[in-house]
């Protein structure tokens, strides 16, 4: 029940805006951030878990030829990528507020409140029929908003983009479970304990890839994302990246892994060569943007091909590390992009060249925007530190190579990040046509600070998540399943 | 006893991130002094408990004098790591040993003096509660940096350092030189982090383990390859952040930070802990040869190329940075042949000169509203009695003139490169001692004597009781902190045995040949800048001419700048902007842009349904989950239906 609650709370809260009158916005943004308060409270009682027992719902579906079920399930896997989405919900539909025409706020806000829907439907999928629903379902409302809401004028062809994009890794994914089910007759993963051999599991396994590459993405398949990201309203952009970057390398681990061990090995070399690649390569785009949204854009790319590194290494201490990363990053680039909305409100411009030195204007806007650049180039004592670090300890030791190279990347994300940090707060103060900066409204700075304390604790203990993630201890068998040698199964 | 062991580190740690907290959240509700007052008393408290702390640990017996504090501990039912994913486990861990606490007791010491000496310093900035924070911060990293357990910690607060470096050198943020100035400064440092990293990386391949205790305990049955390995990749980290070679060229740039700060962070101590850094990781050195001679040997190397670069400058505050990464040099060459126990006590006579030397010149500066350039100094010996003497006391001290502290520890050094055999390092040694004294006082001369006062602005008479009262506690700090060791008597070799386990020479012996040699070299370069610099001379004019060439090669210090410019900045961000601007649009987002130009036919179609309706747009939802659910069923029963299964 808790379960179907969290997932279906969002949904229900946007069907309930609808019936309020369209002039009424003071009661809409009431009633969608009171929905979104209370599906991160209610998904705060999973925590209570434990690291070994499993919320767990199974409603049967179809019975044959293919045996599908509704089953959702709330483990140690899937606990912080649902608590995940909610706390960004949460953060991001506060910031909605601010969206600049009144007459279409239910609209954006129901949306927003479906895409988290879609989100939590999608971490919680246990069966494989309903995880592709849910993956597919989850572009519509990206895309409405994209076309309907954004006032970028690039947004409709980046909404194209995106769409087109993730709908032919959706593809891919569907002619992968229709193959795999072929074999096996059900989408209950469960059951799924078949072990394909030969060329099967390799096709199949480079459908699932290809869909989670596109999704992340990583490198060469991202060219989808600089334009929805930039393009995209704040909220949306810093939900896509923040949650929804998260969905590939999230199934990665909790299907394609479990489902392909010895794919994944045979393959894990071209993969390697793509985290690195992202690795690389997104933060030497991002040390060349101007946009700042773009160069932020380009860091997700970077951090994220760190975690397909992590995955990728084999290794216990990278793969369960690659999680915090993943909910690390999303806190982190979910605050970056909502401050950089913030400050593109303020400046009306997302060129790095026009504008800068905010933080004398607006002191408070410097802290957290400080405290969101350093967590992102991996400053010891926040959480990217911890997530990047724990990683590559763990690669280290089975993928010296790669790694190397990735620590290249550190450097340059210092580059980077300090473009972005300095370039808006600090040096002299410049402003594009005599605008005021403001200092941060408290309803900005409150809907950020959870997100902020976030990055703070996991930083300054991580071992508290690790404890309540798959760690290779107790039951959790999910890492410990991804790491046997194929051949001892 | 056991109960204070375990608390006071806590409280020592917590006491400064207390003061950044409380100035941070309350500060701005409060008159400013509040923040300056919680600063300042949050250092001194933490001075308290440190001495009190090294009191107890040094009255325990020998053996029991590492102290090491750890969480979870042993019997904990439910352990608490700070990372937890077995093999790979780290815990909250704090060794407090006599290293540990004699650092401690000069970054709390030394660093309430700075804070004092901050409350008129920056009486009239407007970032005044903001600079206090800051400092706070600092303090506590450097704490963590210094009490740490493991590499982790280590590392944590190794970050944290650079981190309050890099805001408190850019904390005029309204000036472009003090932002790329701190940018600089944060880079450089992070590729250090990184080579801690590596090292770190290292270790738990080889160790499975970052605790000091696992590590330096199974050292001996390594290879030597890898501790060489773990070795080079530690002085990364401390090349980086003590401004050695060849990674030294952001530290001139970070006097743009307020001279507390250059005196506290640049000076005292956080561009110290490479030398804590090598000296904490003694086990490693000690069995890694290459890697031990490659630290002297850049240290050597820094000291001496440092002290030529410092002869020629002519801003007060740049010629003190050169001479601060000359001095840790020293330091660095001095763990790296062994000598710990001389590096360490280096370490604290030069935290009391140099912190003096800034403070005078900090007077000066602060006199002279923010006038660097010597050049437009001058005579200022009677105008400014105070910061002459004090300047002139801790040029002394620098110059390794007894009874002054540095003569000691300069001494102790160049006593023990030749007990370890190194007649090379040590006649670089002495070389840089006589660059020293020429360059310190050729600095003195210009700024206090010769001649009168050539600068335009009228000097403030008077400076606060808050500068003078640390600066003159420093004066006398400088005079009398190398009686720490004295013949026969020797501090901190005795208080350092435990950590080194007996590996230490004694200090102190005065070998009458190597101290009068080093002596002769201070008095023959203080001769020389007296013959220069003392009165009007032609002589200066003359060599300038003679020596243009290597004059123009040391005011630029021998190019580095240019060269990394040209080498590594260029490059790097011509990649970078090529690939964001054509790359990324052309080539790999060609692809995309090719299907996205096919679909725009299809979204001006589309156009019309964007009428801003929500209906239509939860029409278009619904009309798209069944397409897609459609198109689901299809292919699936079509897959049947054509046998794939």
């Amino acid at each position: 029940m808790l379960i179907d609650t969290v997932i279906f709370l969002p949904l229900l809260t946007a069907l309930v805006l609808l019936l309020i009158p369209r002039a009424a916005t003071s009661v809409q943004k009431g009633v969608a951030l009171a929905g979104a308060l209370l599906t991160f409270a209610f998904s705060l009682a999973f925590l209570s878990l434990g690291p070994n027992v499993a919320a767990d719902q199974t409603i049967p579906w179809i019975s044959g030829p293919w045996v599908a079920a509704y089953h959702v399930r709330v483990d140690a896997l899937r606990l912080f990528f649902v608590l995940l989405t909610t706390l960004v919900s949460v953060a991001c539909i506060w910031a909605a507020f601010s969206y600049a025409h009144a007459q279409r706020l239910r609209g954006y806000l129901c949306l927003l409140l479906a895409f988290e829907t879609t989100l939590l439907g999608l971490f919680t999928a246990a069966d494989l029929l309903l995880f592709y629903l849910y993956w597919d379902l989850m572009l519509i409302p990206v895309f409405l908003l994209l076309t309907g809401f954004a006032d970028h004028p690039g947004a409709r062809q980046a909404a194209w983009s995106y769409l087109i994009y993730n709908g032919a890794g959706g593809l891919a994914l569907l002619l992968g479970i229709v193959a795999l089910v072929s074999q096996s007759h059900t989408f209950e993963l469960g059951t799924l304990a078949l072990r394909l051999t030969g060329p099967a599991e390799a096709w199949i396994f480079i459908a699932f890839a290809l869909a989670f590459l596109i999704k992340t993405p990583a490198f060469p398949f991202h060219s989808w994302m600089p334009p929805t990201y930039t393009s995209a309203p704040p909220p949306v952009v810093a939900m896509v990246s923040g949650v929804q970057s998260k969905a590939g390398l999230f199934a990665m681990l909790a299907f394609a892994l479990p489902l392909f061990p010895h794919a994944a090995h045979a393959f894990a070399l071209p993969l390697l060569v793509l985290a690195v690649a992202s690795v690389v390569y997104g933060a030497i785009a991002a040390m060349g943007e101007q946009d700042m949204k773009t160069l932020v854009a380009f860091s997700s790319l970077s951090h994220l091909g760190l975690v397909w590194l992590a995955f990728f290494a084999f290794d216990i201490t990278s793969v369960s590390a690659g999680i915090l990363m993943l909910v690390s990053h999303g806190l982190i680039a979910a605050a970056l992009f909502l401050l950089l909305g913030f400050i593109e409100e303020r400046v009306g411009t997302r060129d790095l060249s026009r504008f800068g030195g905010l933080a004398e204007k607006a002191p408070r806007l410097g802290v957290m925007m400080l405290i969101a650049a350093m967590a992102a180039l991996g400053l010891p004592g926040l959480s990217g530190f911890a997530g990047e670090f724990l990683i590559l300890i763990g690669s280290w030791q089975t993928q010296p190579v790669f790694t190397s190279i990735a620590l290249v990347a550190v450097v340059l994300a210092c580059v980077y990040m300090l473009k972005l940090l300095q370039g808006t707060m600090h040096g002299p103060v410049r402003v594009p046509d005599e605008r005021t900066v403001s200092e941060m409204r408290p309803r900005e700075a409150w809907l950020l600070a959870p997100l902020l304390a976030g990055i703070i604790f996991l930083g300054v203990w991580p071992g508290w998540f690790n404890d309540r993630t798959p760690s290779g201890t107790g039951a959790n068998t999910i890492v410990g399943a991804v790491l046997a040698e194929p051949g001892q199964r | 006893m056991q109960g204070f062991l375990t608390t006071a580190p806590f409280t020592i740690l917590s006491l400064p991130l207390l003061g950044t907290i409380f100035i941070a959240l309350v500060g701005p509700r409060v008159h400013r002094s509040v923040s300056a007052v919680i600063g300042n008393l949050s250092i001194l408290g933490a001075f308290v408990l440190t001495a009190m702390l090294a009191w107890t640990v040094w009255h325990l017996p020998p053996d029991a004098q590492v102290v090491t504090v750890k969480y979870p501990p042993a019997w904990a039912a439910h352990p608490v790591f700070w990372a937890h994913i077995p093999p790979l486990t780290i815990s909250f861990e704090m060794r407090i040993d006599a290293l540990a606490l004699l650092w401690m007791l000069i970054i709390t010491g030394v660093g309430f003096l700075i804070h004092l000496y901050s409350v008129g310093y920056m009486a009239d900035s407007h970032g005044y509660r903001t600079f206090f924070a800051y400092m706070n911060l600092f303090v506590f990293m450097m704490l963590l940096l210094v009490m740490a357990g493991n590499f982790l910690w280590l590392l944590v607060g190794w970050g944290g350092v650079g981190l309050a470096s890099y805001l408190l050198i850019g904390f005029d943020a309204q000036r472009t030189a003090a932002v790329l100035a701190a940018r600089k400064a944060l880079i450089m440092n992070v590729i250090g982090d990184v080579g801690i990293m590596v090292a770190i990386f290292l270790m738990y391949a080889h160790f499975g383990s970052l605790s000091y205790k696992e590590v330096f305990g199974n050292v001996s049955a390594a290879n030597t390859n890898a501790l060489d390995w773990i070795g080079i990749w530690l002085l990364l980290g401390a090349v980086a952040k003590s401004a050695q070679l060849p990674l030294q060229t952001w530290l001139p740039d970070a006097m743009e930070g307020p001279t507390p700060v250059s005196a506290l962070i640049h000076a005292a101590t956080m561009v110290t802990a490479g030398v804590y850094l090598i000296a904490r990781a003694h086990p490693i050195y000690d069995h890694a040869p290459f890697a031990a001679m490659t630290v002297a040997v850049i240290g050597c190397a820094t000291a001496f190329f440092a002290a030529t670069v410092g002869t020629v400058q002519y801003d007060i505050k740049r010629v003190l940075a050169y001479s601060t990464m000359s001095q840790i040099g020293y330091m660095i060459l001095a763990v790296g042949v062994g000598a710990y126990a001389a590096g360490t006590f280096h370490f604290i006579t030069h935290a009391f000169f140099k912190a003096l030397l800034f403070m005078a010149a900090g007077i000066v500066i602060h006199n002279l509203d923010g006038e660097q350039d010597v050049r437009k100094m001058g005579g200022l010996a009677k105008r400014m009695p105070l910061a002459f003497w004090t300047f002139l006391i801790g040029t002394l001290a620098i110059s390794g003139i007894p009874p002054f502290a540095g003569f000691f520890s300069k001494d102790a050094i160049f006593d023990q490169l030749l007990t370890h055999g190194h007649p090379v390092l040590w006649a670089f040694a002495v070389a840089t001692a006589l660059l020293t004294a020429y360059y310190m006082f050729r600095l003195l001369f210009l700024t206090f004597l010769s001649g009168d006062y050539r600068g335009t602005r009228e000097p403030h008479a008077a400076s606060s009781t808050s500068m003078a009262v640390p600066t003159s506690i420093l004066a006398v700090l400088s005079v009398i902190g190398g009686w720490l060791v004295l013949p026969g008597h020797d501090a901190i070799s005795a208080k350092l045995e435990p950590v080194f386990a007996g590996a230490l020479p004694e200090m102190g012996g005065i070998n009458a040949m190597v101290t009068g040699i080093a002596i002769a070299a201070a008095l023959v370069g203080i001769a020389v800048a007296w013959a220069l610099y003392g009165r009007a001379s032609q002589a200066r004019t003359k060599l300038r001419t003679v020596l243009s060439p290597l004059r123009a090669l040391l005011l630029n210090a021998y190019y580095f700048d240019t060269i990394y410019h040209w080498l590594f900045e260029v490059p790097a961000l011509t990649v970078a902007s090529d690939v964001a601007r054509y790359v990324e649009p052309d080539g790999v987002g060609g692809f995309t842009s090719g299907v996205a130009g096919a679909t725009t036919k299809i979204g001006d179609v589309m156009r019309s349904w964007e009428t801003g309706y929500l209906r239509r747009y939860g029409l278009t939802m619904v009309i798209g989950m069944v397409l897609v659910l459609a198109f689901y069923l299809y292919l699936v029963h079509g897959a049947a239906a054509v046998g794939m299964k």
